[in-house]
């Protein structure tokens, strides 16, 4: 067999193997979704206030569940009414997979930045599931609905992560 | 072939690999997304972090975002110019986050002038890329403070600001002053987490320490130059009279300049250690040097350099902040900085047997102002005086002074001192640099030979910078139905029940007809309420000017009074704002207003314009000067919605207006106009007794309904339920409509006499009878009569009743059902007393017996009925009589054979035969005895 044979051969081969792969969808992946204008906003707070990096998805969601930019995170901890076109408790049930729940929630509970206070980051890592289950164990973001509410629904265990930093 | 295979096997494991997902970062998008200390301390985006701020106990932030916005995610400058390219969220109104880039802001009306130098300080010195050098605390050569990073420098420097100034909440609304002695910072929303950047405290008191320090009067800094030995200068700055330590002060050329200070202040140590630079890091300060706390600064001069004039040069910090959008800042869209050093310069030169110093009046004048040269002779020998020359040139036009001069002086007898005011000049033109030279041209004692050189032109402490004069004016409209709270309603507003009110400052919401606000509404009132309009006229601050109208304060703005005819237009009384100068300054906001005005009126859509015209443009210091121009004319609306309701009662069963008496359900639709869409509002009614005067009285029967308006036009049906126990009588029905969720009265509809207001329950159907005879007696030989009944009815007015009536005969106390007498029809009309009277035609055939009794049976057309029923009704004696045969010609006529009249009859035949029987037995008797007696 000749080299000039063998090439042509290796070349048939990777060339279907590339039809295959690009068949697939791995040659040319999907562009990750884009933050709308009001997403960024919300991204930006939920940076600046639980020190969370937002994906696109769940910003542009919370974005339309909301509807409006005059609150953003301020009812989840308590500082603003929750009186906008649609709750932020609700949007959170909504918009934010298992994993981002933990995260806000612990946020919530413990401060966004908190892993870098040495008396916290013992029960950092921990604290982000047992928060998010104390919340949907009691039903959700929206059957929450007040960052008080939150705070006595979920106290003993804040008080024990509190207690063990 | 074995190693064939093998080679594409690895060919194409080699491709696989190649091929795995590569995910690009998204172009052009800086992203604040490191979510670890390492990674944020390097991030230059956003160098903040949540806090929750406590003075000692007492929360004063119960959660916020402290820190810096930085880069281009924030739409603010990136580069080394220290301060002017960081920015601290100190307005978190929260009305609302514009996506939009957004032009600079007014300040929060309760940021104090003094607050804001304070502010300004901490920002030029502290909040930059870099720390200042000139200033009390220590820095290392990076520029950052001994043992802090820049993470912790920036929430440090925020803190202090926002001890300085309070966070603006908006709508007037502020946070406590974070008091630095007592502060305690912690991780959490609730307080409960301390922070580690409780670390920063103590920094956070030096800065504002220092900012107290710093103679942050406003006042601009005063540069003065002596010399003691020869050759050594020393440069004082005061400012309000005070030294100004700790500021930078270099000679404009080094040549033959060196600094002698020997201060060892921390602002000279940062100073040396970072190279002297400028307070904005934008350049090199060669040849620097720093005041001590007396203001001074010592220079060594040659004197080559003494006689040809040295210029000193300083700066410090802004006396203000400038609060901008950024475009997409999520905090709230407003965030401040300082954008301004403040430069200041001297001149001086000498001779052998003098010294000469001199300063511009004003580095940036206005157009229209003037400035002129001042001339500082020290030393001169006393009685000995200078003739100097002064020369003024648009270097503009004209940069080597080769021309003729804008204006010139040769003044004589100028001895030791200060002589200011030399060669005055008005600016003209914007933009335009006007510079100053001088030089001495002869002593009086003769001791100087020829004239000095010309002092340089161009340089800072003999030029200005004309400025334009410009100057626009704003205007606020609002409304206001309390005479407390004031509604800025803007043309493209939309109406709301309880709109925000107006923020105080006018400058901080819509105005000038421009597009709406998130706090502004239409507001909408209830019929009859006083109705006043409030109008504000400012200045916009950019204004370099001041403004003027011909009438003063009095008669500037005009309302149209919602209409396009100039006849009912009126003018709004002054009420305050002016300082007295009727000049429109910057800081003044002139108030008018219109109280009460109007009154609401149901149905009303109110709109009226006020209109501002355009004013004279002045310098601000000289008001009375001419017209530098005219500022633009503004207009404002403002306005207000009243709801109109009507109603229409009726009867759902049977689409009528009337209700039986048994009671029954009417159903009021009430239709309103002008409500607020998506607004639950509440019209509750009560049905009110019409009364023969027409006034109405209360029922007691109410009624409501809730619904939320799908238009501004919509309707609702009020179900009221009229109990069987109520009145007959004409009811209206009054409506009230409130908001629902605050009760607030929006009007209704309550008009006694609105027929489609009025329903009518029905008046019962009552017949009370009574036979016209208790006993008829027959005529004679009649075997039948007849008797009459009389009926009262009771009805409703105008009631058509029919009905009939029958006798039935009463044998042995029964009532004789199964022999009804024949009927007669009767029928009535009920008069406008509620009652009619008929008498029944005769009911006839009615046979000789002791006991007959009338029944009866009416009916309406609607249905209402009063019968009496045979098988149970009691016995009615008012209805009883009796039928009697007659022996005469009675009293009702009869008819066929009277078994009464025949036995009459059959008496006297008896009787005549009883008569006739006796005369014949007589007359036998006669002749009886006759016969006997013969």
């Amino acid at each position: 067999m000749s080299n000039k044979r063998l090439l042509v051969q290796l070349l048939v081969v990777l060339a279907a193997l590339c039809g295959v792969l690009g068949a697939a969808g791995y040659l040319w992946p999907s562009p990750a979704p884009a933050y709308s204008t009001e997403g960024r906003v919300w991204k930006e707070m939920f940076y600046e206030q639980f020190a969370m990096e937002l994906p696109a998805e769940p910003a542009n969601c919370l974005a339309n569940e909301v509807g409006a930019l005059t609150r953003l995170v301020g009812p989840l901890l308590g500082d603003r009414p929750d009186d906008t076109p649609g709750s932020v408790w609700r949007a959170v049930d909504v918009c934010l997979n298992d994993d981002l729940q933990n995260a806000t929630a612990r946020a919530m509970a413990l401060g966004g930045w908190s892993f870098e206070e040495t008396a916290i980051a013992p029960v950092w890592d921990s604290a982000a599931e047992l928060l998010g289950d104390c919340i949907r164990s009691a039903g959700g973001w929206q059957a929450i609905g007040t960052f008080d509410n939150y705070l006595s629904t979920c106290q003993a265990i804040i008080s024990a992560l509190e207690g063990g930093k | 072939m074995l190693r064939i295979i093998r080679r594409l096997v690895g060919a194409a494991a080699l491709t696989t690999a190649l091929a795995v997902p590569v995910i690009a970062p998204s172009p052009g998008q800086v992203s604040a997304d490191a979510p670890t200390a390492a990674a944020c301390n390097a991030n230059t985006q956003f160098c903040g972090v949540g806090l929750h701020v406590k003075n000692g106990s007492t929360t004063v932030i119960t959660s916020k975002a402290i820190g810096a916005h930085y880069g281009s995610i924030w739409a603010i400058p990136t580069g080394p110019n220290n301060s002017t390219g960081i920015a601290f969220c100190m307005a978190d109104a929260f009305t609302g986050t514009p996506t939009g880039a957004i032009s600079e802001q007014p300040l929060p009306s309760m940021w104090t002038q003094d607050g804001l130098r304070k502010a300004g300080y901490i920002l030029a010195m502290f909040s930059g890329d870099k720390v200042s050098p000139y200033q009390p605390i220590t820095i290392d050569g990076a520029g950052e403070f001994v043992g802090y990073n820049t993470r912790q420098r920036f929430v440090a420097a925020h803190l202090a600001l926002l001890s300085v100034l309070p966070n603006y909440m908006g709508g007037g609304s502020y946070l406590d002053l974070v008091d630095p002695a007592t502060m305690q910072l912690f991780a959490n929303a609730a307080g409960t987490t301390p922070s580690s950047f409780q670390a920063v405290a103590p920094l956070v008191q030096q800065m504002v320490a220092a900012a107290n320090s710093h103679n942050a009067g406003g006042s601009d800094i005063v540069l003065s130059v002596s010399e003691g030995a020869f050759g050594v200068l020393t440069v004082t700055a005061t400012k309000d009279g005070l030294p100004v330590p700790d500021l930078p002060i270099w000679p404009t050329s080094t040549t033959g300049v060196s600094y002698t200070g020997t201060t060892s202040s921390t602002a000279y140590a940062n100073a040396t250690t970072v190279v002297w630079p400028s307070l904005d890091y934008s350049t090199s300060r060669p040849g620097a040097g720093v005041t001590d706390a007396s203001g001074q600064a010592t220079f060594s001069v040659t004197a080559p350099v003494l006689a040809a004039g040295v210029e000193f040069n300083t700066e410090e910090a802004p006396g203000t902040v400038h609060v901008l959008g950024d475009g997409q800042n999520s905090q709230d869209n407003l965030t401040w900085y300082a954008n301004e050093i403040r430069p200041y310069s001297i001149m001086y030169a000498t001779s052998a047997v003098f010294e000469l110093q001199s300063q511009v009046s004003n580095a940036s004048p206005l157009v229209g102002e003037t400035i002129s040269d001042a001339i500082i002779i020290l030393d001169l020998a006393d009685g000995v005086t200078l003739t100097v020359e002064v020369e003024a040139f648009d270097l503009t036009v004209d940069p080597t002074g080769a021309g003729t001069p804008l204006g010139s002086a040769q003044v004589a007898g100028l001895g030791n001192g200060t002589h200011p005011g030399l060669v005055p000049y008005m600016i003209v033109n914007p933009d335009h640099t006007i510079g100053y030279r001088h030089r001495a041209v002869a002593a009086s004692d003769g001791s100087l030979l020829t004239p000095t050189a010309w002092s340089e032109l161009g340089i800072p402490s003999e030029t200005a910078v004309g400025r334009g004069l410009t100057a626009e004016t704003h205007l606020r409209k609002s409304v206001s139905g309390d005479g407390t709270t004031w509604i800025n309603a803007q043309k493209d507003t939309t109406p709301a029940y309880t709109p925000a009110g107006a923020p105080a400052d006018p400058r901080l919401g819509s105005h000038d007809d421009g597009v709406g606000d998130a706090g502004d509404g239409v507001p909408v009132y209830a019929p009859g309420t006083k109705v006043s309009f409030g109008y504000e006229v400012w200045l916009n601050p950019a204004s370099t000017g001041v403004v003027t109208w011909p009438t003063g304060t009095t008669g500037i703005v005009t309302d149209d009074n919602g209409t396009g005819e100039p006849d009912d237009d009126f003018q709004p009384i002054y009420l305050s704002g002016d300082d007295g100068d009727a000049v429109l300054e910057l800081g003044e906001t002139w108030l008018y207003q219109a109280i009460d005005i109007r009154t609401a009126v149901a149905g009303e859509v109110y709109s009226n314009y006020s209109a501002l015209p355009g004013g004279e443009i002045h310098s601000g210091t000289t008001p009375g000067g001419p017209s530098m121009g005219t500022t633009t004319p503004r207009t404002d609306p403002a306005g207000y919605l009243v709801p109109s309701c009507s109603t229409v009662a009726i009867n759902p069963a049977d689409q009528t207006k009337l209700v039986s008496p048994q009671g029954g359900t009417v159903h009021d639709t009430v239709a309103c106009t002008n409500l607020v869409v998506g607004v639950p509002v509440t019209v509750t009614g009560e049905l009110q007794i019409r009364q023969p005067d027409g006034s109405v009285v209360p029922s007691g029967i109410t009624g409501s309904m809730t619904f939320t308006p799908a238009s501004s036009s919509d309707s609702t049906v009020v179900p009221f339920t009229v109990p069987a126990s109520a009145s007959p009588a004409t009811y209206v029905v009054f409506e009230t409509l409130t908001v629902t969720e605050t009760g607030k009265s929006l009007g209704g509809h309550q008009d006694p006499n609105d027929a489609d207001q009025t329903i009518r329950k029905r008046t019962p159907l009552k017949i009370t009878t009574t036979a016209c005879h208790q006993t008829v007696t027959m005529a004679r030989g009649a075997t039948t009569g007849g008797n009459c009944d009389i009926n009262v009815v009771e009805g409703d007015p105008g009631d058509v009743v029919s009905g009939s009536t029958i006798a039935y005969k009463w044998v042995n106390g029964v009532r004789q059902c199964d022999a009804p007498s024949m009927s007669v029809e009767w029928s009535v009309t009920i008069d406008a007393d509620g009652s009619s009277t008929i008498t029944t035609p005769d009911v006839l055939g009615l046979a000789p017996a002791k006991q007959w009794e009338f029944l009866h049976s009416a009916t309406t057309p609607d249905g209402r009925v009063d019968a009496v029923d045979c098988l149970t009704a009691p016995f009615n004696p008012a209805e009883s009589f009796e039928m009697k045969r007659g022996g005469g010609g009675g009293n009702l006529p009869s008819t066929g054979s009277d078994p009464q009249q025949m036995l009459l009859y059959g008496a006297v035949l008896t009787a005549a035969g009883v008569l006739l029987s006796l005369a014949s037995w007589r007359r036998r008797r006669r002749v009886t005895a006759a016969a006997v007696a013969v």
